[in-house]
């Protein structure tokens, strides 16, 4: 990977996607790149709604709220001597991701992958699926696994 | 620690940029890479029908690529070619399971949504299935 290269992390505050984020850490080290952490949804913390909802928390939960919350993870882990930054993106979420990896000319996409099979991604859709068919630059898709891929 | 890295090669244009790739990430992490061809041929088929001649030409094939892989790697890196026949997909995560290495970097055949259905994409299996990380290259 180039020097002026860079690596773009979606972050969604899932396990896996803190264990792309720990294995991207890992990586800006070595290579000495900038990574962008990116949190791409279909809402932002402008959609949010203060009223009372007769719907269950899952779906009226904050996504302000939420957003802060995965940047305060972000924050925790990054070291000091890692250049980053955390940006919020609003739209479909595998398309802003390659789009954005685009934007950056990143030369790589960490991903955490949700762990459907074949069927249930075709169904429900899987947004790591549809990055690593789109994106220009390369993916690497991080599993549920122990602990983050250290070099 | 990554020390294994494996990385299917079919000679296409997107396995040599996984190989390119693979040999980046190698050097950076002291890694193994270990180069797996895959003859996409049922074994049944071979027992059954193919003449030796036919057998003969596609491990032929088969060493071309693994030869041309072994020979992109510089000096000091260490790496080795293993030839297998039978499904790709199948035969790489059986590979996978066996060895358990650290890595796997492929290359895609870029197929979008509706081909990639339709025809199967060996990287696309190889990802849902693997246990361990999996990039894919483009």
């Amino acid at each position: 990977m180039r020097e002026d290269s860079c690596i773009v992390v979606p972050m969604d505050g899932s396990e896996t996607s803190i264990l792309a984020m720990d294995t991207a850490l890992n990586l800006a080290q070595v290579l000495d790149v900038k990574i962008f952490f990116l949190h791409a949804a279909y809402f932002d913390s402008s959609t949010d709604d203060d009223s009372d909802s007769w719907l269950p928390d899952i779906v009226t939960v904050s996504v302000g709220d939420m957003i802060e919350d995965v940047r305060r993870v972000v924050e925790e882990r990054l070291p000091k001597e890692i250049r980053a930054e955390f940006v919020e993106r609003v739209g479909d979420p595998a398309k802003v991701v390659v789009d954005f990896a685009r934007e950056k000319k990143a030369g790589l996409i960490v991903i955490g992958a949700r762990g459907l099979s074949t069927m249930e991604g075709f169904f429900m859709g899987s947004v790591s699926q549809e990055v690593m068919e789109t994106a220009d630059c390369a993916v690497l898709i991080i599993k549920q696994q122990k602990e983050a891929f250290s070099w | 620690m990554v020390k294994n890295i494996l990385v299917p090669v079919d000679g296409s244009e997107g396995s040599d940029r996984a190989v390119v790739q693979a040999i980046a990430m190698a050097e950076i992490c002291e890694a193994k890479l270990n180069f797996l061809y895959v003859a996409n041929i049922n074994q049944l088929a071979i027992n059954a029908f193919l003449s030796d001649a036919i057998l003969e030409a596609v491990t032929k094939a088969g060493s071309v690529i693994l030869d041309r892989a072994m020979e992109m790697v510089p000096s000091g890196i260490e790496k080795e070619a293993f030839s297998e026949t039978g499904s790709p997909a199948v035969v790489i995560l059986d590979f996978a399971a066996e060895r358990n290495p650290d890595l796997i970097v492929m290359g895609s055949r870029g197929l979008g949504v509706v081909k990639g259905v339709l025809l199967g994409s060996v990287s696309q299996y190889v990802v849902e299935q693997s246990k361990c990380p999996v990039m894919v290259v483009k």
